[in-house]
């Protein structure tokens, strides 16, 4: 990741608040159970090709993580999405100082945020609790 | 978001329309066709690490089946399963290209494992009639070559499509009446009293022919009985007339401004219409899609539309003096103040106060038929009422017998 980069100014938008308590997301295919996710594996969709995010300096999200504060959404999805099915999926403890969190709630992920991780390039502590199917 | 929409499916302009998912980017979502009106269901099905791409599967649904698919009858991979050639396409998205880019292709089959599990399926409630998008009102006037007009408002605040039959009563009489007497000025035909010109009215006579969500939507058409083409202009300027005076009402002096060079007509048929939105305690949004013409918006808050009524209302009367040859004084009462006269050329009584002059002037004159006067009075009409006129006697002379 670029030493450079850092967050607009604007963001992360109104309504966010601190990060803390344990969260899920999708993680790398090969991860077993019990595995932690490993530090390479954390870049912000800003930093990363295939994201629709890439280099969208000025947007907010593109500097934040899709996390879940339930692991059924995650569940959810990979009933519709081939995407998702190809995921494991990894717990996230968030302790006080790691960043801010915004709710941005969907259809079949109502409890998605974003986290905005202080500093930009932080790895949390992540461990693998659902193998990929 | 750069490749999403992506440009190059073969359905015009799309716009994002709901999110159903998401995880560092949308992942399930779907878009609005807006020149058709049609969806498209979007899956996020794959992503290749080493070239950088992403693969989605989109599927192409008339609204109706999508508002099946939204609403949980029908479920997701059944959509897919039930789709016919050239509904479906892959979509690659290369996010880090030079330029980012789509490569998009047709798919006669969707492999099996890229398809939701067979039971997955949405289960968002369905608003009670299909959303309104202003786009799709401009679409419609397009493809029925009509010109097309929308009134929304939104009840007690309560964003439900539903609202009393009386209130829609007076609504409908409301608008079309403020339609008419602006036509009227349009074609500087202006009239202060008894109905508009037929041949006016006519250009401009509207009929539902739907309703939409959120809120109260009502969708009319501009009726095209009796004329193989509408009289496009006509229409035209009505619905800009309409449109800068809804706009003007959101801020007091402007809409005073407005209001004086319309006649009284046009004042009092726009009052009768923040009355009626006042009594559905709403605010009210006008959208016109004149044909071949720039389609326009305006709206007013619940707010707006109040203190739009209350300007009015506390709008002094216009006053006009009104001389009257030969009356006779036919009532008078000293403790009240109040006076009528009869005036045989016309065929009319004139009732109403006495003016401090005028009390000194009448305590000789006589009540009856035996004696007449020439008398001063004073016209006051309502700014926004024209049918409602108040007389104050200013002055009276006895004539010679």
């Amino acid at each position: 990741m670029s030493p450079r980069t850092r967050l607009p100014g604007h963001c992360p938008p109104e309504g966010h608040f601190e990060a803390l308590g344990t969260f899920y997301r999708f993680s790398a295919p090969s991860l077993t159970v019990g595995a932690v996710v490993p530090e390479s594996h954390w870049c912000l969709p800003i930093h990363v090709k295939k994201s629709e995010g890439y280099q969208q300096w000025s947007r907010c999200d593109a500097y934040a993580y899709s996390i879940f504060d339930s692991v059924d959404p995650l569940l959810e999805a990979r009933r519709f999405l081939a995407w998702a099915k190809a995921k494991s999926i990894c717990q996230i403890n968030l302790v006080s100082a790691m960043g801010r969190l915004l709710e941005t709630p969907s259809v079949v992920g109502p409890g998605h945020h974003d986290w905005y991780p202080q500093p930009l390039g932080l790895a949390p502590n992540a461990v693998v609790i659902e193998e990929r199917p | 978001m750069r490749l999403i929409p992506p440009s190059e499916l073969p359905y015009g302009e799309l716009a994002m329309d709901e999110v159903y998912f998401e995880h560092d980017g949308p992942r399930f979502f779907a878009l609005r066709a807006e020149r058709t009106g049609m969806r498209l269901l979007a899956l996020c099905v794959d992503e290749d690490e080493e070239a950088g791409t992403v693969t989605y599967i989109y599927l192409a649904l008339s609204l109706e089946r999508f508002q099946r698919v939204r609403g949980g009858s029908l479920k997701v991979r059944q959509a897919f399963e039930l789709s016919n050639r050239g509904d479906i396409w892959q979509v690659i998205a290369d996010y880090h290209a030079e330029p980012p880019a789509n490569r998009v292709s047709p798919l006669d089959a969707v492999p099996s494992k890229w398809l939701p599990d067979a039971d997955a399926r949405l289960d968002l409630p369905t608003p009670t009639a299909p959303l309104f998008f202003r786009t799709e009102l401009a679409r419609q006037a397009r493809e029925s070559h009509r010109s097309l007009l929308a009134i929304e408002l939104d009840p007690n605040g309560t964003n439900v499509t539903e609202l009393r039959l009386r209130l829609l009563s007076r609504l409908g009489n409301s608008l079309q009446d403020t339609l008419d007497a602006v036509a009227q000025e349009e074609q500087g035909e202006r009239t202060t009293s008894g109905s508009v010109q037929s041949a006016i009215s006519s250009e401009v006579q509207v009929s539902v022919y739907g309703i939409r969500a959120a809120s109260f939507v009502l969708l009319l058409a501009v009726d095209g009985e009796g004329r193989l083409f509408e009289r496009s202009e006509v229409v035209e300027g009505t619905f800009r007339r309409l449109i800068g005076l809804t706009m003007s009402a959101a801020a007091p002096e402007t809409l005073l401004s407005v209001l004086r060079d319309y006649s009284p007509r046009v004042r009092g048929k726009f009052k009768q219409l923040l009355e009626a939105a006042t009594d559905a305690r709403s605010g009210i949004a006008i959208h016109t899609a004149p044909l071949g013409a720039e389609a326009q918006s305006a709206s007013l808050d619940r707010s707006q539309v109040s203190l739009a009524l209350r300007t009015i209302s506390e709008i002094s009367p216009d006053r006009s003096e009104l001389p009257l040859a030969r009356v006779a004084l036919t009532a008078l009462n000293t403790h009240r103040h109040t006076f009528e006269v009869w005036d045989a050329v016309q065929g009319r009584y004139y009732t109403g106060a006495l003016s401090k002059e005028a009390r000194e002037l009448v305590n000789d004159s006589r009540v009856g038929s035996s004696s007449f006067y020439s008398v001063m009075i004073e016209v006051l009409t309502d700014f926004a009422s024209p049918s409602i006129e108040k007389y104050r006697l200013l002055s009276i002379l006895e004539l010679e017998p």
